[in-house]
C-alpha cells in the first residue's frame, strides 16, 4: 500500500480528509490545534486533568467525524473543531463528567497523565495568562472580558464606561499583541 | 514534544483502526474480523461502564461536581486536602510553617487515602481499601494533585502526605473533624475559601455556590447563555481576593456573612450537607441586608 508522507505544512481540511487513510495526517492536525483546545478548556475547568481528558474526547470525536467534514469558506476547520469542544463541554456539563462516547467508539484507553504533561498543561495556562497580564491596563481589561469572561461588547462598554467600537478596537490590539508575543517565545 | 504525546499516540493509533477493513483483508479475514469485531463491542461496554464510575467529574462554570466528603486542613502542617472523585487536590496555606515547604519542595511526596485506619496490604479493595500516589513536588509550588487510581472518595476516612524516606507531613481525617465546627466556623471557612475563588476566577468557579447563584454568575445555564444578565465585574471580584469574614448572622436555614470589604453574602443550608453544609445563594445587591439591619 503506497503511502504518501504527510506534510506539516498541509491545510487542515486535506489532513481531515486523509485521516483515515494516513493516519499520521490526524497526529499533525493534534499537534496544530492542542495547545488551543487545551488552552480553551483550561480556563473553562482550571484543571488540568479534567482539560485534558475534555481535549481528549474532542478530537476523538473529531476523528469519528473527519470524513464527514465539509470545507466552507467561512468555517475553517479550527471553528468546526471549536463547535466539538463546545458540545463537548455542554454535554460534561450536563452529565457532571467528561464524556467518553468517541473514545470508546475508537477504542481508545483512559488517558493517564505523566507529571510532565500535567506540569506542561498547566504552563500552558500561565504562559497565557502571563502575556495577557502584561498587556497595557486598557487592553487587558476588555481582553479579559471578552475573551476569558466570554462577554458581549455592548455589556463591556458599559463597563468600560466607552463606546463599542473602543472595546473592539482594544480587543483586537490586545490579541495582536497576543499573538505576537507567543510567536516570539 | 506534543503536552500530551500519549494522547497525540492514541489518536493515530485510532486512525489507523479506522482505515477501512475491506481495503487491507480478504473476504476470510474479514469475517474473522467482523467475529472479533462483536466480542470487542461487548468488552468495550463492560468496560466503559466501568469505566464511567470511575471517571473525574467535569468541574466546569455552571456544573455542579460537589464531591461527599469536605476539604479538610491540618492546621499544624497548614496543608489542606480535597478529595474529588481520583483526584486528591492538596494545597499548602499561607500559614504553613516553614518545615513544611522545606518538607515538600522539589521532593517525591506520597499522598493516601483509606477506610480504615490499622495499616493495610497497601493499595486496593480488599478489606482495607486504600489509595496511594507518588508525585514530585514542583519548588515552590503551593497545590499539588494526585491523581489514584480509583474513586475512593465516597468511603475515605483519611489522607495522609508524606515523603517516603523522611516521614510524615500531613493528615486529616474525614468527617470527624468537620463535624466539630460551629455553624459560624463553618460560614466563615466556606466564605473565605469561596472569596479566593471568587476572585480568582474570571469563568465562575461554583463550588459553595447554590446552582441558581451559579448560573446567575457566569450568566449561563446547561441550555445556553442567560439573556440580559451581567456578571459581576473584574473589580467585584478582585474585592474580595485579601477579604475576609467580619461578621455572622444565623437565622435558622439561612445567614449572611459580611466581609472586611464590606460586602455582605447570603448563605443557606441544604438538607444535604455538602462540602460544610452552607451555601452561598445570594451576592451582591441587598444581600445581607435583611441580616444586617
Amino acid at each position: 500500500m503506497g503511502m504518501s508522507p504527510v506534510s506539516d505544512d498541509a491545510p487542515d481540511e486535506k489532513l481531515l480528509a486523509t485521516a483515515r487513510e494516513e493516519p499520521a495526517a490526524f497526529g499533525v492536525f493534534y499537534r496544530r490545534h492542542e495547545d488551543r483546545v487545551l488552552g480553551y478548556f483550561l480556563a473553562r475547568v482550571g484543571d488540568p486533568e479534567v482539560a485534558a481528558d475534555l481535549t481528549a474526547e474532542t478530537f476523538a470525536a473529531a476523528l469519528v467525524s473527519a470524513h464527514r467534514f465539509r470545507p466552507r469558506t467561512r468555517k475553517p476547520a479550527s471553528a468546526w473543531l471549536f463547535g466539538i469542544a463546545r458540545n463537548n463541554l455542554a454535554m460534561s456539563r450536563r452529565q457532571g463528567r467528561v464524556e467518553a462516547r468517541a473514545r470508546r467508539r475508537l477504542g481508545m484507553a483512559p488517558l493517564v497523565l505523566t507529571d510532565e504533561s500535567i506540569e506542561r498543561i498547566t504552563a500552558l495556562d500561565r504562559t497565557a495568562l502571563t502575556l495577557v497580564d502584561e498587556l497595557p491596563g486598557d487592553q487587558q481589561d476588555a481582553v479579559r472580558a471578552r475573551v476569558i469572561d466570554e462577554r458581549d461588547y455592548p455589556d463591556i462598554a458599559k463597563d468600560l464606561r466607552c463606546s463599542e467600537a473602543v472595546v473592539r478596537k482594544r480587543v483586537s490590539r490586545g490579541l495582536g499583541t497576543l499573538r505576537a508575543r507567543l510567536e516570539e517565545k | 514534544v506534543t503536552r500530551i504525546p500519549q494522547l497525540e499516540q492514541e489518536l493515530v493509533a485510532a486512525a489507523a483502526r479506522l482505515q477501512s477493513p475491506r481495503r487491507l483483508l480478504g473476504p476470510a479475514a474479514r469475517a474473522a474480523l467482523a467475529a472479533a469485531a462483536l466480542v470487542a463491542v461487548a468488552v468495550l461496554t463492560i468496560v466503559g461502564t466501568a469505566d464511567n464510575d470511575g471517571d473525574r467529574r467535569a468541574r466546569p462554570s455552571g456544573a455542579s461536581s460537589l464531591p461527599p466528603n469536605p476539604d479538610l486542613v491540618d492546621h499544624e502542617a497548614g496543608v489542606r486536602f480535597a478529595l474529588d472523585g481520583r483526584v486528591l487536590t492538596v494545597s499548602v496555606l499561607p500559614s504553613a510553617p516553614s518545615k513544611t515547604r522545606t518538607r515538600l519542595n522539589g521532593a517525591r511526596i506520597r499522598a493516601t487515602c483509606g477506610k480504615a485506619f490499622t495499616e493495610g496490604p497497601g493499595p486496593g479493595p480488599g478489606a482495607d481499601p486504600r489509595q496511594t500516589r507518588t508525585r514530585l513536588w514542583p519548588a515552590g509550588s503551593t497545590l499539588v494533585r494526585f491523581r489514584f487510581r480509583d474513586d475512593i472518595s465516597r468511603i475515605a476516612r483519611w489522607c495522609r502526605l508524606e515523603d517516603p524516606v523522611v516521614g510524615h507531613v500531613a493528615f486529616v481525617k474525614f468527617r470527624a473533624t468537620d463535624s466539630k465546627l460551629s455553624p459560624e466556623q463553618k460560614i466563615e471557612r466556606t466564605g473565605s475559601e469561596w472569596a479566593r475563588l471568587f476572585a480568582a476566577s474570571a469563568t465562575g468557579d461554583c463550588r459553595y455556590m447554590t446552582q441558581p447563584l451559579c448560573e446567575r454568575i457566569s450568566c449561563e445555564r446547561i441550555s445556553g447563555p442567560i439573556e440580559n444578565c451581567t456578571p459581576p465585574s473584574a473589580a467585584y471580584r478582585k474585592s474580595f481576593r485579601a477579604a475576609t469574614v467580619q461578621d455572622i448572622v444565623i437565622k435558622g436555614h439561612r445567614a449572611a456573612a459580611r466581609f472586611s470589604n464590606g460586602e455582605a453574602v447570603e448563605f443557606f443550608l441544604p438538607e444535604i450537607e455538602i462540602r460544610g453544609g452552607w451555601l452561598i445563594s445570594k451576592v451582591g445587591g441587598n444581600a445581607g441586608r435583611r441580616f444586617f439591619k
